[in-house]
């Protein structure tokens, strides 16, 4: 059975078709991009897999269980997670919060638990803190554990996402535009890291980018949108060379002169 | 001109701070202990030989203030809008007559206005003359004395011990200090309810980030659940006629049963907040709040069976100092233990950002759910407790000035921060019984005080932080160190 199927979504914002019959089929362990100018509908999809968006038709299957109609935070518990195109982080709270407020879903504990701090409490709280120390630690953050996570750079802010996103022990993890404001040489360290996690973690990844270096380097398949439509599926190199891809991108040929 | 005093002020006492540098809580705590002590024994005599017919009134800040008892403002405005009995033939003139009088009374309450009545200046002289050598000069002398002893003595406690022995320590000041039936009682009893109120609002106004102006409201729901419980079960009332139980049984435990019930009670007007939040929030949802501040208001004042517009009189008068510190510090663990847990980071996460949160897994119905009926339970044990203080209650009490009180206490405070409001409950606890005198003009400066807030220091007293109290526990036996967030200081380039 695939990681997560999607079948003829659809999905429209008022009159206007923003998704148009968009189907994937996603094996656990790939490593997948979604590419295509903008206002192509990219993130949209994203918001309706993550379930930001319910979708209008068609059907989200994450290991057989049916994703359309769920809440964001029921989608997440069942192990999607993701990061944001602009940063989302919780600017005030500091990093390890952070990171522990995406371990959520796993908490088991009532509110009189935490009125009366009893020993189920203290026991899942004391595995959460933990984990998020060990993802700090695995990341290569824990300096940075205590500093609220607005103060910190940009770049360190990217990753601070990821890291939050891996909190709540995803099977997918959706990257929307990871490379986003960064300069080719942090591009090259993002592609080993998102490789890295991949593996570190026995991870599915989805990512939306522009970048087409990182794209074609990393991805093992591509898919291409244009006004809500897949115009274009294959791997790095059969994508380059696809004229309809090249249309999109640049133009239609002979237009120009 | 006040930077340099402040500089003078602060160069001529870097010595003793230095000092006192990491000096424990626990030592301040002697200090004050012994001051207290002191006070009894002294106190009453040494008022005397400055010429105060008694004790200072709260280290003499309501003795400051009751010089300008005297002024009176409306001669001023007083003649342009006569009452139709009266004829005003030159109300320009008169007004102005009125301004000369007040200058001259004020210029009097500043210096000398009689034997019996000294000015402001002498007044002020001589209370920080009382407050340094009561107050001041014993608690140094003990700190300075007890510092290297203690120090090292709270090392060798277990955690739970030194947390015992704060607490005892600060019961006996408490107690000490306040308990005597009087002025100091009724000032601490009301600082435990704001401290309720205003820690509880903080809850959804600074952890939450949402706007809620209709607190008082909470706290009228349970007022009367409260009231009307322990009147129908314990007392003999002309409202609700003999008791239904032995009058007996009302302390302690009718007293608890009611307060929670009135807590529940205002958890569930809670609910008729709540539930909007989940599909509206900031300007709109704060105009829910408001309406359900009306909308409670508005029951009561149709409500005969508890008196209508006309109140509840005969509540039975149970509140007291000991069940004031109870309820308080148990709203305050509470509330303490929720925000620090994952669960209650929820909440922040939702104020930072709600959308990322519910895409990262937080249930946010659930989180501003618990938020708003925890903020109201403890509005509403509040309310309670203020009832039975106070014997009587009716609707008006409850209304939008004193929503405005919690918030103007929150927001001096500090946005999410429960020392900040505590500290800040504390200051206009003291503020508005200091300003009594000063009748109708309090409501002047208290909004006053709201204003160059906003203006000079927006994130309040401590916003988004803690104060980091010094237990003066062994590094094993602290957990660890909470490092407070500098993230206010960016906002504002402080």
């Amino acid at each position: 059975m695939p990681l997560l199927e999607i079948s003829h979504l659809t999905h429209y914002f008022g009159g206007l078709r923003a998704v148009s019959d968009f189907n994937l089929s996603l094996e656990h362990g790939e490593l997948i991009g979604l590419i295509g100018p903008n206002g192509a509908g990219k993130t949209t999809i994203f918001n309706l897999v993550t379930g930001a968006y319910k979708a209008s038709e068609g059907s989200i299957k994450l290991e057989g269980q049916e994703l359309v109609g769920r809440s964001p935070h029921e989608i997440n518990s069942m192990g999607i997670s993701r990061t944001f195109q602009t940063i989302r982080l919780w600017g005030q709270m500091t990093v390890l919060d952070n990171v522990r407020v995406a371990h959520y879903h796993s908490i088991r504990y009532g509110l009189m638990d935490v009125f009366l701090q009893l020993p189920r409490y203290q026991k899942q709280e004391r595995e959460i803190e933990e984990h998020s120390r060990e993802l700090l630690r695995l990341f290569k953050l824990e300096h940075y554990a205590y500093e609220p996570a607005m103060n910190l750079p940009y770049g360190v802010q990217r990753r601070v996402e990821i890291l939050r996103a891996m909190g709540g022990r995803p099977k997918l993890l959706l990257l929307d535009e990871p490379a986003a404001g960064m300069n080719p040489n942090e591009i090259g360290e993002l592609m080993d890291f998102i490789h890295w996690i991949r593996d570190e973690f026995d991870l599915t990844i989805w990512l939306i980018e522009h970048q087409m270096r990182l794209v074609m380097n990393i991805c093992e398949r591509i898919k291409v949108l244009d006004f809500g439509e897949t115009i274009a599926e294959g791997v790095p190199e059969e994508i380059q060379n696809n004229p309809r891809v090249i249309e999109a991108y640049l133009g239609e040929q002979g237009e120009v002169a | 001109m006040l930077s340099a005093i402040r500089n003078r002020f602060s160069r001529l006492v870097a010595p003793l701070r230095e000092r006192l540098q990491g000096t424990p809580l626990l030592v301040y705590q002697l200090g004050i202990l012994g001051a207290v002590v002191i006070e009894q024994w002294v106190g009453k005599d040494f008022a005397r030989t400055l010429a105060f017919r008694k004790i200072p009134k709260l280290f003499g800040i309501v003795d400051i203030f009751e010089p300008f008892s005297n002024l009176d403002f409306s001669g001023i405005l007083g003649p342009f809008f006569p009452s139709p009995s009266m004829t005003v033939s030159n109300p320009v003139s008169q007004s102005a007559g009125a301004i000369g009088d007040l200058i001259q009374t004020f210029v009097n309450a500043l210096f000398y206005q009689g034997r019996r009545d000294p000015g402001f200046f002498s007044v002020l002289i001589r209370v920080v003359v009382y407050d340094l050598v009561i107050y001041v000069l014993p608690t140094l002398i003990i700190v300075l004395l007890l510092r290297g002893v203690i120090t090292r003595f709270l090392r060798t406690l277990p955690r739970w011990a030194n947390i015992g022995i704060h607490l005892v320590l600060f019961y006996l000041i408490i107690v000490g200090w306040g308990g005597d039936g009087g002025t100091r009682e009724l000032v601490l009893i009301f600082m435990g309810i704001n401290i309720m109120l205003s820690v509880s609002l903080n809850l959804v106004n600074g952890y939450m980030g949402e706007f809620s102006v209709g607190h008082a409201g909470f706290m009228a729901v349970g007022a009367y659940v409260s009231s009307v419980i322990t009147m129908v079960l314990f007392a003999d009332t002309r409202v609700f006629g003999p008791p239904l139980l032995p009058p007996e049984w009302g302390l302690p435990f009718g007293f608890i049963i009611a307060l929670i019930a009135g807590g529940i009670a205002a958890a569930i007007a809670g609910l008729l907040v709540a539930f909007p939040s989940f599909r509206t929030r900031g300007d709109y949802l704060a105009i829910v709040t408001l309406a359900v501040n009306f909308i409670v208001q508005g029951v009561i004042n149709n409500l005969e069976v508890v008196g209508g517009p006309r109140g509840l009189n005969g509540v039975p008068l149970w509140t007291n100092l000991n069940w004031t510190l109870l309820f308080t510090l148990i709203s305050l663990g509470l509330i303490y233990n929720l925000v620090n847990s994952t669960f209650g980071k929820g909440i922040i996460a939702v104020r930072e950002d709600e959308i990322a949160a519910e895409l990262m897994g937080v249930n946010t119905r659930r989180v501003k759910l618990v938020a708003f009926l925890v903020s109201s339970f403890i509005a509403g044990m509040a309310g309670g407790l203020f009832a039975h203080q106070l014997a009587y209650v009716n609707p008006g009490v409850f209304g939008i000035l004193k929503s405005t009180e919690v918030l103007v206490m929150v927001y001096l405070g500090g946005m999410g921060s429960i020392s900040g409001s505590v500290i800040a409950a504390v200051i206009f606890t003291i503020l508005i019984e200091a300003l009594r005198p000063l009748a109708v003009l309090k409501w002047v400066v208290v909004p006053l005080i709201l204003i160059l807030l906003m203006i000079y220091r927006p994130q309040g007293l401590f916003g988004f932080r803690e104060l980091n109290l010094n237990l003066g526990m062994s590094r094993s036996a602290s957990r660890k160190k909470i490092v407070t967030s500098e993230a206010s200081d960016a906002i504002t380039g402080d």
